[in-house]
């Protein structure tokens, strides 16, 4: 290859990694433009001679890298979690972060003193900071995505809320605490179910009060709704107080948790049917009789009754304060 | 060993490098719409810039260009007749009428602003 073939590569290989970063419509007409720029850049510094590699380096330098003279044409400045949001973020990933570690750590210590096994020891400490983190920047970025039209249709333009009064607030432990009460359910339902349920000492195991198969295979609609109540609960973190958004949000995830619970509990066979019978087997219980055939069933209608409860008493509570608040407004 | 005098001086021409592309940034729109009265190709507005003193780098004057253009300020034609095809800009209707109102702020400001300069001066 000769002198100016190289050259008129290197710009080729400059103009197609430009490209590669540009987030706009009429990237040809963008990729045209630099070429004839660079070519005016060489012509002014060679003065009619063929450009030299050390005239070709000089103008890509004044350029800047492709990637840093890409994002000047790409106007829209785009975020995953913009700096608005971000203070919040970095907050509530902080607490999350140091939640799971100690959660991950003391459920590591317990099963290595019932089972004598480190259970998968650091890999699994990792795994569960590693989908907090994905989940808690999930939301956010729905929240970036969709949270100026949210804001606007709430809040109006420039008008503040008042500082909120001591009654008014929403202590920021009450949403911590349920977003890392939420975490704990996720890494018990859906990491460690076969421990939930009963210790039998003789055959040194757990028998589960879960169809392990079952409970596995449902796991992505247990995370969905329990991330529906991170939601709700970020959204009191951000907001601090009993607002419209917190109102509307609040309703909307409790219903949608609601539902997904009705629906695990009712729609899969989730209850491991065997337990009743594995427990006389080992002597746990006396007499089988005792424990109701459909035990399932009543159990499932029993937490269904008291999600209903909560959802019906948080909610109440929440648009009773909404509606309190804004009159004192 | 350099005296605390000494570290405030490099401190304070940070500070002060720091600042003059602040200032200047606010003012190439103004000066970009103020050469674009005829058609003008990016690269030679580069340098027609630069000879009156007006350094704008080229990698921050086209993109703006297209900005100005997606804003409807400037319309654009590529010329190809020549062996090099380049895209010339010249101002809108609606360009004129911004650049004549910057102009007529920018006026402003530079009296409002030295006025106070000059204030300082005397006090001090």
């Amino acid at each position: 290859m000769d002198n100016q073939n190289q050259i008129q590569e290197q710009i080729n290989r400059y103009v197609y990694q430009v490209s590669r970063f540009l987030m706009v419509k009429n990237k040809e007409d963008i990729e045209k433009e630099i070429r004839t720029l660079i070519d005016d850049m060489l012509d002014e510094k060679c003065q009619g001679r063929p450009a030299t590699q050390n005239e070709l380096d000089a103008v890509f330098t004044e350029l800047g890298k492709p990637m840093e003279l890409a994002a000047k044409y790409n106007d829209n400045k785009r975020y995953l979690i913009g700096p608005a949001l971000f203070p919040i973020y970095w907050r509530v990933l902080g607490y999350v972060s140091i939640g799971v570690v100690i959660l991950s750590f003391i459920s590591m210590l317990v099963s290595a003193v019932k089972d004598g096994a480190v259970w998968n020891g650091f890999g699994e400490i990792f795994n569960a900071a590693l989908s907090a983190f994905a989940v808690v920047t999930i939301i956010f970025a729905v929240i970036e995505w969709r949270g100026l039209s949210l804001e606007s249709f709430t809040q109006g333009d420039l008008k503040l809320p008042p500082v909120p009064r001591k009654n008014e607030r929403i202590s920021r432990a009450e949403p911590v605490f349920a977003i890392l009460s939420c975490f704990v359910l996720i890494l018990i339902l859906v990491s460690i179910p076969q421990y939930l349920g009963v210790w039998i000492a003789e055959q040194k195991r757990f028998v589960s009060v879960f169809d392990i198969d079952v409970i596995q295979s449902v796991a992505p609609i247990i995370i969905l709704s329990i991330g529906i109540s991170i939601v709700e609960a970020i959204y009191r973190l951000i907001d601090g107080r009993y607002t419209i958004r917190v109102m509307i949000s609040t309703i909307i995830c409790r219903i949608l948790t609601f539902s997904l619970t009705v629906l695990i509990l009712k729609g899969f066979p989730i209850w491991n049917l065997n337990l009743p019978a594995d427990l006389a087997a080992s002597g746990v219980i006396k007499d089988i009789s005792s424990i109701p055939a459909n035990w399932n069933v009543i159990v499932s209608n029993v937490l269904i009754g008291l999600t209903a409860f909560g959802t019906a008493v948080e909610i109440i509570q929440t648009v009773y304060r909404t509606i309190q608040y804004a009159n004192n407004d | 060993m350099r005296s605390t005098e000494d570290e405030h001086m490099d401190d304070s021409q940070e500070i002060l490098d720091n600042l003059i592309p602040e200032l200047k940034r606010g003012t190439i729109v103004l000066s970009v719409l103020s050469q674009l009265s005829g058609p003008v190709y990016g690269y030679s507005l580069v340098q027609e810039l630069s000879d009156k003193g007006v350094d704008v780098e080229a990698n921050t004057l086209y993109p703006l260009l297209r900005r100005l253009e997606k804003q409807g300020l400037l319309t654009s034609e590529w010329e190809t007749a020549s062996n090099k095809p380049r895209k010339y800009y010249i101002r809108s209707a609606k360009g004129t009428q911004v650049f004549e109102d910057l102009k007529k702020q920018w006026d402003e400001m530079v009296m409002r602003v030295n006025a106070l300069i000059k204030e300082e001066k005397t006090h001090g």
